[in-house]
């Protein structure tokens, strides 16, 4: 190649529809998992708004209950394991990880373009799932109904193996790219926040993603050959199939909200034009959240019948999850105080963010709760606290995520009105829609009912009512970034006035391998010039 | 050899390595042959002892092969041994965990594992106990 | 033809600095996929404690009906392909490329003596109907639950076969690269790797081994 071609911009370097398909390249890596992400976020969300209007009236609408039954699944498997999952790390961090760090490229480029595949051929598994009858397991896959040999629940089952191993891949990439692929003068504390967010999700992504892979080989296992490790009717125990399912799963939790953290660190710091404050307490309580992730699984079958000795262990070290995640809020929030804040598009979702997370958060403490959680357990409680932690919190920061990078991916800037429009209905059709269901959970309004009593039908309104509104606010602001596409003013390299590399040494877009020349780093990413009050 | 990646191996040491792992293997399976009701002590659970034994002696060939075959001895940094051991730690503390739902189910409330149906319905049991029982 | 190609050295990958950085990130990435498998391996074998601490008749009984001599050989199989493993990368350390072809070869044939015996073992069961869950037909079972010992017997030592599949599959693949690549002190990733990945299958045996065949 020569040196020509190195310096025109990574969109432009190589033409032509394979050699997308084909590319090592990570940026581009990146924007294919944007895209494919944001079809499947269109995708399972157009099924929550499906069985949402279903559920405006509590007797049968459209709908039948199986339908029904059936939605909810597609909607749960798709928006984990397809969306959020994969999302940020996916599409975020495989664009930024090796700009931040001043490298050329993650440490294995062709390990990272089979993640991607491998993402691709789960979901094409699970999208061929639906031609193979009605998955209706939900998205936890519980035995012993996970065992009645519905072909679309197998088929979903092996499309989920295969993303989990998508992800751990991604996430031992980005381990080895952030221990050995560091710019001269990128120490350890220099680092972006971000960068750090997915270190510790990459932990996690190691470590807890196979045994899920394990989980779902024992589940299929079990459907074919009967082995009798989770199935009653063999002497199997339905609860180990939970323990497994969940030493995955509570550890996911993290997986998808821990790289939010990330990103909102990267937004606030930039939009306050601050140092952010207590930068060591934010890296480590990240890699704190991962450790305690490890030890809390058991907290989503307290009323499954688990000893009340495990039971009484889990509820304690639940408690301890609060105060990585305490920490970092108040830490955002002191950046925040004194601060030149703007409060452009992307900010403006970092603020929704601290607004959903501090709920989400604390209704999680409430669910830690024993004696509470007899009461809440199974309620819209939980679909709530789980919504603004997954949508309120991981989705708004990455949609936040892409509008502050949206100028260094694509070269063009957005149109800032819309932009706020679109922040501004989605956080109040977000909160609109789940803050009644947390009322209606409260009074003990079970989840996943097709038929409910007639005093909850207000808030089913309300909620259904919040969808729209939330509907309308994305496709505003997914229409405003793909119109910037045509219309959008040119970007210059560094339009936010950020210090991290990919704004003051990457050119916009970036060149195909990054930087014309390896960047020396000399200050942290945070440090602006302390302005005279 | 200075700036060459990674370590030197060394015949010896590998010649010895294997060596000893045969060894080792051979001492396991010694051990686990030896009749237990021949030597007949009362005030020692000889089963359990020896299965200690025996998974202490494949604890010893893991750390020689992580250490010697797979070079964590070698290592300048001690990251990888740390992946190592925090994949312990991990399964460590989901045996645990899990053990302490199985053992104390009913702890509080006996009723409660009688409403556990744990008999399989596919193995009709004893229906011919006589028959062939091979390698006891 | 494949006589004509000489082996070239290797270059270091552009997004490298140089082939220590490269080596030890490959090894890094090599423990890491490690560390997840052995997660996943440990899983099962979590669950496999589990149902022993469930059914511990079961177990007992299951493990007098497998034949301790046979896992003897298939130990000895594994230890020495591991040790032929390790000679093929000291070799390729000392640049003796045909030494490295013929205890890549070697290895080989001690892991498909593995899985010689493996098919003796599991026709023997299938002869006798030692099989999991609703397949299990054998006669003579004390334990109502023996047919769970066998499935977990199935389980662990097939994901174990499939793993020695793979490891056989990256001597192949390293067969190959021999051909192509020189290898010197600097350069035996291909080797070091597969060396690494066939050593996680001699760990996990070391636990199943005992587990299935002795402990008891
Ligand atoms: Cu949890």
């Amino acid at each position: 190649m020569s040196a020509h071609q190195e310096n025109i911009n990574y969109l432009k370097a190589r033409k032509g529809f394979l050699n997308w398909i084909v590319t090592v390249d990570h940026k581009r890596i990146g924007l294919m998992y944007l895209a494919s992400i944001i079809f499947f976020f269109i995708a399972g969300g157009t099924y929550a708004f499906l069985f949402r209007m279903e559920l405006w009236s509590p007797l049968q609408g459209f709908m039948t209950s199986d339908t029904y039954n059936h939605l909810f699944t597609m909607h749960g498997v798709i928006m984990v394991f397809l969306v959020v999952v994969p999302g940020i790390p996916g599409a975020l961090g495989n664009f930024l990880l090796p700009i931040q760090l001043g490298a050329k490229d993650l440490a294995f480029p062709k390990l990272n373009i089979t993640s991607l595949y491998l993402y691709w051929g789960g979901a094409t598994l699970a999208l061929f799932s639906l031609t193979q009858g009605r998955a209706d397991s939900g998205w936890t896959f519980y035995a012993p109904y996970s065992l009645s040999q519905n072909p679309a629940v197998l088929w979903m089952l092996t499309a989920a193996f295969i993303l989990g191993f998508s992800s751990i891949l991604t996430g031992l990439n980005f381990i080895v790219t952030i221990h050995k692929m560091r710019a001269p003068g990128m120490t350890w504390f220099r680092l972006p926040l971000f960068v750090w967010a997915l270190y510790a999700t990459g932990i996690m992504q190691v470590f807890a993603t196979p045994v899920l892979a394990i989980t779902l080989v024992l589940l299929l296992v079990e459907n074919f050959l009967h082995i009798g490790i989770f199935d009653p009717a063999l002497g199997g125990d339905p609860i180990m199939m939970q323990h497994f399912f969940w030493f995955y799963s509570h550890p996911a939790v993290y997986i998808i909200v821990v790289p939010a953290f990330g990103v909102v660190s990267e937004l606030i710091a930039t939009f306050s034009r601050k140092t952010i404050f207590g930068y060591k307490f934010i890296a480590f309580s990240s890699v704190a959240i991962t450790i305690i992730g490890f030890l809390v699984w058991g907290h989503h079958m307290f009323v499954a019948g688990q000893s009340d000795v495990a039971v009484t262990i889990f509820s304690f070290l639940t408690f301890f999850t609060a105060v990585p995640s305490a920490i970092k809020v108040f830490n955002w929030t002191t950046t925040l105080y004194q601060g030149s804040i703007k409060l452009t598009t992307p900010m403006l979702y970092a603020l929704q963010f601290l607004f959903n997370f501090t709920i989400g958060g604390l209704t999680g403490i409430i669910l830690g709760i024993l004696s509470v959680d007899i009461h809440l357990h199974d309620t819209y409680f939980v679909v709530s606290h789980f919504h603004y932690v997954a949508m309120g919190s991981t989705m708004i920061a990455f949609i936040g995520g892409i509008y502050y990078w949206w100028p260094k991916m694509t070269g063009k800037m957005f149109n800032e009105t819309w932009g706020r429009i679109g922040a501004v209905l989605v956080f109040i059709g977000f909160n609109v829609t789940f803050f009644v269901q947390l009322i209606m959970g409260s009074q003990g309004s079970p989840r996943r009912y097709y038929h409910y009593l007639d005093q909850f039908q207000i808030y089913h309104q309300i909620s259904t009512v919040g969808v729209v509104i939330l509907a309308l606010g994305l496709f505003t602001a997914l229409f405003n970034l793909l119109i910037s596409l045509r219309t959008g003013a040119t970007a210059p390299q560094n339009p936010w006035g950020a210090r991290t590399l990919e704004w003051t040494h990457a050119a916009t877009p970036p060149v195909l391998y990054n930087f014309t020349e390896t960047p020396i780093v000399t200050e942290g990413p945070y440090d602006y010039p302390v302005e005279k009050v | 050899m200075e700036n060459m990646p990674g370590h030197t191996y060394d015949a010896k040491v590998l010649l010895r390595v294997y060596i000893s792992l045969l060894v080792l293997a051979g001492g396991m399976i010694l051990i686990s042959r030896v009749p237990l009701e021949a030597i007949g002590l009362e005030w020692i659970d000889l089963h359990v002892l020896k299965g200690l034994v025996i998974l202490g002696i494949s604890l010893v060939m893991g750390s020689i092969v992580a250490g010697f075959l797979m070079g964590l001895r070698y290592e300048t940094s001690r990251l990888n041994s740390l992946v190592f051991l925090a994949n312990f730690a991990f399964l460590a503390l989901f045996i645990t965990f899990t053990w302490a739902d199985v053992n104390f189910r009913g702890l509080l409330d006996p009723s409660f594992t009688k409403q556990l149906n744990w008999e399989s319905p596919v193995i009709k049991a004893n229906e011919n106990p006589a028959a062939e029982h091979h390698g006891e | 033809m494949a006589e004509t190609i000489v082996p070239q050295e290797h270059e270091v990958a552009h997004h490298f600095d140089d082939l220590e950085q490269e080596f030890q990130s490959h090894r890094m990435g090599m423990w890491l996929f490690l560390a997840s498998e052995i997660m996943m391996f440990g899983a099962l074998l979590v669950g496999g404690f589990i149902l022993m601490y469930r059914f511990p008749g079961a177990f007992a009984e299951g493990r007098a009906h497998l034949d301790w001599r046979l896992g003897t050989i298939n130990t000895f199989f594994l230890l020495t392909s591991g040790y032929t493993m390790a000679l093929a990368a000291m070799h390729g350390q000392r640049g003796n490329q045909s030494a490295v072809r013929r205890n890549l070869w070697l290895s080989l044939l001690f892991a498909a003596g593995f899985l010689v015996v493996k098919f003796f073992e599991y026709s023997a069961k299938f002869h006798h109907g030692t099989l999991p869950g609703k397949y299990f037909t054998a006669a003579g079972f004390s334990d109502p639950h023996a047919h769970v010992f066998f499935g977990f017997y199935f389980v662990a030592t097939g994901l174990h076969v499939l793993h020695v599949l793979i490891g056989m599959g990256l001597m192949v693949w390293c067969l190959f690269v021999s051909r192509k690549v020189k290898f010197t002190r600097a350069y035996i990733t291909p080797v070091e790797m597969s060396g690494l990945y066939w050593a996680l299958i001699d760990l996990v045996w070391f636990i199943l081994f005992p587990l299935l065949y002795l402990v008891g």
